[in-house]
């Protein structure tokens, strides 16, 4: 390992700054503290800024690059609040305050008595959003999150957050995709929530083909088929920063994947275009929440 | 952490302010809000949980900041101001939080909010107190700065006055 793979976009330095920031950063400079760094970060990391500006051009067909430069700019800046937010909920139980849009699907969600899926998206801050519904809720819930792409931050992530985990929220990392998959059946089927991001594949996990935004693109089937194996619903839900300490959370009605015949990926489909439909108008809506750092095409699709 | 749940009106808690000025501000206008009840609405009472206060003293800062940087440059020099402020009034929280604290023997990740705070108030009250005194355009930025800080230090004496009727209303508000 070179020295200076920490100090990568992805590289641990940054999360261990981040914490140090958030418990030395007086709340009154933060916004001007975090404009800058959202901007030395556009500036730097090429990967992630030209990934944003294609991701948003096929969001919003026609737009100009220039433009599209300051909302990827938007993104990072709404990025970096949001990962700030998130350390500073885990280092000092700071919480954000919170509105709810759907409440009656996310009651029906609470009320519900057998196991159920939460299908969400890479927006806002979904880590607080999984926190905070295990501390309003009595059910428990499993987190499956990627892993991150660098070793080191992926050893300092995982030793964080075994520390934040209690006895309404477990965190799993989709590592072994198998292994996990069996663990999340007996998790559904024993009655607890499964919080899984649904936009956005990792190596190894089984996919589905499908189209964002008119691009031909892959999603993760695992939740789909997990719920037609453990005949539960799937409720999307996303997490939406409105501004500064301010999130809302948009429970959407919920997706049901029943087997109707012998063709069991044309039953998955009907699910997926359900959740692909959801997603759409979302990230439609708050582009700008969306933290889709790699190209909604993969690379074979977009060649 | 408090919070307030299904109050819109409570969002204007003094408790949910820092300064004093906010803080009055907060209870006046909390004194005439109607009672607004809205389900799922979970407000956290929390000192810095303001936007409007953070972010208004924070683009104040990094102008009156931009001012001072602005004062020595000249002509198109000017437009590095703003930068070069904001970088600069880091500088401060980076020796203070990860230098001189962790020698003094403070661990790297204790919180230091309250020190680093109060070393850039005063950081800029020295600054400010120097521009004062100077010809240029900057002075007026600075007797703006100490228009504000004794405009905060009377609603401190306000607000110390009115505590009583602070804390009555904010239990009213479920706070």
């Amino acid at each position: 390992m070179r020295w200076w793979r920490r100090f990568l976009a992805r590289g641990v330095f940054w999360r261990q700054f981040l914490r140090w920031a958030v418990l030395n950063v007086p709340a009154w400079i933060e916004p001007a503290v975090l404009s800058l760094w959202a901007g030395f970060f556009v500036l730097l990391w090429n990967t992630g800024r030209r990934s944003v500006m294609r991701n948003l051009k096929a969001i919003k067909p026609g737009s100009w690059a220039p433009i599209n430069l300051l909302r990827a700019y938007r993104v990072f800046y709404n990025f970096a609040w949001t990962i700030d937010d998130n350390v500073r909920f885990q280092e000092t139980r700071t919480i954000p305050d919170w509105e709810f849009i759907g409440i009656e699907h996310f009651d029906s969600l609470q009320a519900h008595a057998g196991g159920a899926i939460i299908l969400t998206a890479h927006m806002g801050s979904y880590d607080l959003g999984a926190h905070l519904f295990a501390e309003t809720s009595s059910r428990r819930i499993v987190m499956v999150r990627a892993p991150e792409i660098d070793p080191q931050t992926r050893a300092y992530e995982e030793g964080r957050i075994a520390g934040s985990e209690s006895d309404a929220l477990r965190i799993d990392f989709n590592t072994k995709a198998a292994d996990l998959a069996f663990d999340l059946l007996h998790a559904v089927r024993s009655g607890e929530l499964v919080a899984i991001q649904g936009d956005r594949v990792t190596p190894g996990i089984a996919t589905l083909p499908a189209t964002l935004f008119g691009t031909p693109t892959r999603m993760p089937a695992g939740p789909f088929a997990l719920a037609m194996a453990a005949r539960v619903p799937i409720y999307p839900l996303f997490v939406i920063r409105r501004g500064r300490r301010r999130y809302r959370l948009v429970t959407c009605s919920p997706i049901t994947v029943e087997r109707r015949g012998r063709d069991r990926d044309a039953d998955l489909r009907r699910a997926l275009d359900a959740w692909i439909g959801e997603l759409e108008t979302v990230i439609a809506d708050s582009w700008y929440q969306w933290f889709h750092f790699e190209p909604i095409a993969p690379a074979e699709e977009s060649a | 952490m408090h919070i307030v749940r299904d109050r819109a009106e409570a969002r204007w808690l003094p408790a949910r302010h820092r300064y004093a000025l906010a803080r009055l501000a907060a209870f006046l206008i909390l004194r005439t809000a109607r009672h607004e009840q809205r389900p799922g609405l979970i407000l956290a009472v929390d000192r810095d949980q303001s936007a409007t206060e953070n972010i208004a003293i924070s683009a104040w800062i990094a102008l009156t900041t931009t001012f001072y940087f602005a004062a020595p440059l000249h002509g198109a020099w000017k437009v590095l101001a703003l930068p070069l402020a904001i970088m600069a009034l880091q500088v401060p929280i980076y020796v203070m939080g990860a230098v001189l604290l962790p020698l003094l023997g403070r661990s790297l990740y204790a919180y230091n909010h309250r020190i680093n705070s109060a070393l850039l108030w005063v950081l800029l009250i020295i600054a400010s107190s120097y521009f004062a005194t100077t010809d240029g355009m900057a002075r007026y930025v600075a007797y703006f700065f100490f228009a504000v800080v004794a405009l905060n230090a009377g609603a401190a004496a306000a607000l110390l006055l009115m505590r009583g009727k602070v804390a009555q209303w904010e239990g009213r508000c479920g706070a």
